[in-house]
């Protein structure tokens, strides 16, 4: 079968607080935001899902899946140092510069793209703490930190006690939840036939795609899910559209970064989504709940309708 | 001569690396570089013949042999410009954050920092050192000196031993080349965002722009970082020049290097300047400052106007320097 072009558009939904890591200020926890010029030629800062931290969990979560599922190559590879060999490699690509080795670089067929959030928003500050929990001797008694430090010292604990018994309060900038982000993944020329790998590449692709949407987040809480909107018909369904191909005859859903209305967002989104032909032997696009079958069901190894795909 | 220009939209914020590199901070210019935009036209062009992408190439030595790039200039004798946002109005917006670099702060072997997929003990490498020694990939003597190695060093080595005969090492690691200690270096990395740039390519004849409406609407990877595809495909046009002040709509070289008797462009005013590496026969690449668009000058310039209000100024002297030696 042909090698064949996999596009993943979704609008995707902070479920709950989330923090997208950037540098940290003195007792902050920053998060990154990215920067746009509207149309009428301001700059303004959005909060921000990069397309970097979305491959990372998605690569993650692949190495751990093909380990699983028996590969023996994958157990040489990792991040960052990757292996430039495993099946996860040849599609996510991989750069070994080992001096007297093998050197190289695989390109990667897989992208990720998006992730400018839709509405204006600052992010939420909060204050943390790590209240200290242990099991001492006497039971369950107040809060005392002398006893604790006592316990540590006891347990084989030397240095940095004060810290472990008596916390700091910092505090942590978060993405808020119910904000919205168009993520795109663009992925080209895969391989339908699973072969001696242990999934096929549009297999990997649409499982990455899926687990990364629970993992994504650093630290805890975790997660995201595709935003689901009476788009289509009278019924709520996700913000999704898949596109497999061998020559691309689709309007690309593509929101402008310097969108800020939801609404105008959705209806640019549904406007392009709509703009395809479904032509045999060359593009097909599916929208919604068939968008999420068709990944759900590519992801598992079940069969799908696409006639691309064996 | 004649032009053809094409809308990139890209589908997230973009990276295009400037020189000199740094591992510290990596800066991105504001436009698509004239060499970017050149491959990535080609690559377009592969695949919307279907046919497969060139495999990439480690180079590795001073001397460019321009035969071996690929790109619009070596392979279908036409010549990039570069790809600028439209308007001021839509220049692109810049921001950094951190990422962690992939490079160690020392050479050597790494004792396997990253994420443990996988922990082999003792027996487990013994048995893959057997099983390499019964390939004919490894000898009794690799066997001994792991043993005396492997005293000496601990799970993490064994570990780094285990990943190495995976990929087919051809001798045991000693545990004096592992680094004890490394870190991963944070950088601050540059990103910008732009709803469009509009890419320019120029040639001798017209049909040599012929296939670029071909590529409409295909996409693939644009720069150090980002992703973009082509949303619009515009007329060719003949090149004509007008004299007068302008600001240029793309970078515009700074030094008048070959000796054109009639080419009498001034600069007024210099925005940047940028260090830029461009295609050139006699030499491979060439490095030169060109001023950033928006710099105004005085002289010959084509004012292309592209579609509705949507007018480029592009100087003479750039189209002149990058299509130097490629076509006349």
């Amino acid at each position: 079968m042909p090698r064949i072009n996999l596009d993943i558009y979704s609008i995707v939904e902070a479920t709950q607080e989330l923090h997208f890591g950037n540098q940290k200020d003195l007792n902050v926890n920053r998060i990154e935001l990215a920067k746009i010029t509207t149309r009428e030629g301001e700059e303004r800062e959005k909060l921000y899902m990069s397309p970097t931290k979305v491959r990372g969990v998605a690569r993650r979560a692949l190495l751990y899946k093909l380990n699983e599922l028996g590969d023996e190559n994958v157990k040489s590879c990792g991040m960052p140092a990757t292996c430039g060999k495993c099946d996860l490699c040849k599609l996510f690509g991989g750069l070994s510069t080992t001096s007297g080795g093998e050197e190289g670089a695989i390109a990667s067929r897989v992208f990720q793209a998006g992730g400018v959030a839709i509405q204006e928003a600052t992010p939420d500050i909060k204050q943390r703490l790590s209240s200290p929990t242990y099991l001492l001797e006497d039971g369950v008694t107040s809060y005392d930190q002398k006893k604790i430090e006592e316990h540590l010292k006891k347990i084989g604990i030397k240095s940095g006690t004060s810290r472990l018994s008596k916390p700091m309060p910092y505090e942590k900038e978060y993405v808020q939840a119910s904000a919205l982000f168009p993520i795109y993944w663009h992925s080209h020329l895969l391989d339908p036939e699973k072969g001696e790998r242990k999934m096929s590449e549009p297999q990997m692709v649409a499982f990455s795609f899926l687990e990364m949407l629970k993992r994504i987040g650093a630290g805890h809480p975790k997660g995201a899910e595709i935003v689901h909107e009476k788009w289509l018909k009278d019924e709520k369904e996700p913000m999704l559209v898949v596109d497999i191909y061998i020559e691309p005859l689709g309007k690309r859903p593509v929101i402008s970064p310097a969108e800020t209305d939801i609404k105008a967002a959705f209806e640019e989104f549904t406007s392009k989504a709509l703009k395809s032909n479904n032509v045999e032997g060359k593009f097909e696009r599916y929208l919604g709940n068939e968008g999420e079958q068709l990944l759900r069901n590519l992801a598992s190894g079940e069969p799908v309708s696409s006639q691309f795909i064996a | 001569m004649f032009i053809r220009a094409v809308k990139v939209k890209p589908t997230s914020p973009l990276t295009f690396r400037k020189i000199p590199f740094s591992h510290k901070t990596i800066e991105s210019y504001k436009f698509i570089p004239p060499t970017t935009l050149s491959g990535f036209l080609y690559r377009l062009k592969l695949l919307s013949e279907g046919n497969p992408l060139p495999s990439p190439a480690y180079f590795k030595k001073n001397n460019v042999n321009l035969v071996e790039y690929y790109c619009l200039e070596t392979k279908e004798n036409i010549v990039s410009l570069g790809a600028y946002a439209c308007s001021k109005l839509q220049e692109p917006a810049k921001f950094s954050s951190v990422r962690m670099g992939y490079q160690v702060l020392k050479s050597g072997h790494s004792l396997g920092i990253d994420i443990k997929l996988y922990d082999p003990d003792y027996q487990q490498v013994l048995q893959l050192i057997h099983k390499k020694i019964d390939e004919g990939k490894l000898d009794k003597g690799d066997l001994e000196i792991f043993e005396e190695e492997a005293k000496k060093g601990d799970a993490a080595y064994l570990k780094g031993v285990y990943q190495k005969l995976l990929n087919d090492e051809k001798d045991i690691p000693k545990y004096s080349t592992f680094n004890k200690e490394e870190r991963r270096a944070p950088l601050d990395w540059e990103y910008i965002i732009a709803e469009n740039f509009i890419g320019l390519v120029v040639a001798s004849e017209e049909e040599k722009l012929y296939w670029l409406e071909d590529i409409e609407n295909y996409s693939f990877k644009l720069g150090k970082e980002g992703y973009a595809f082509i949303a619009e495909v515009y007329p060719i046009r003949e090149l004509y020049f007008t004299e007068g002040e302008f600001e240029s709509s793309t970078i515009i070289p700074l030094v008048a290097q070959y000796d054109f008797d009639d080419d009498k462009t001034e600069l007024s005013e210099i925005k940047g300047p940028e260090n830029l590496y461009y295609l050139q026969p006699e030499t491979g690449i060439k490095k030169e400052l060109f001023g950033e668009p928006g710099s105004k000058a005085r002289g010959e310039y084509f004012s292309y106007s592209v579609k509705g209000d949507l007018t480029l100024n592009i100087p003479k002297t750039l189209i002149r320097r990058l299509s130097h030696g490629f076509i006349s």
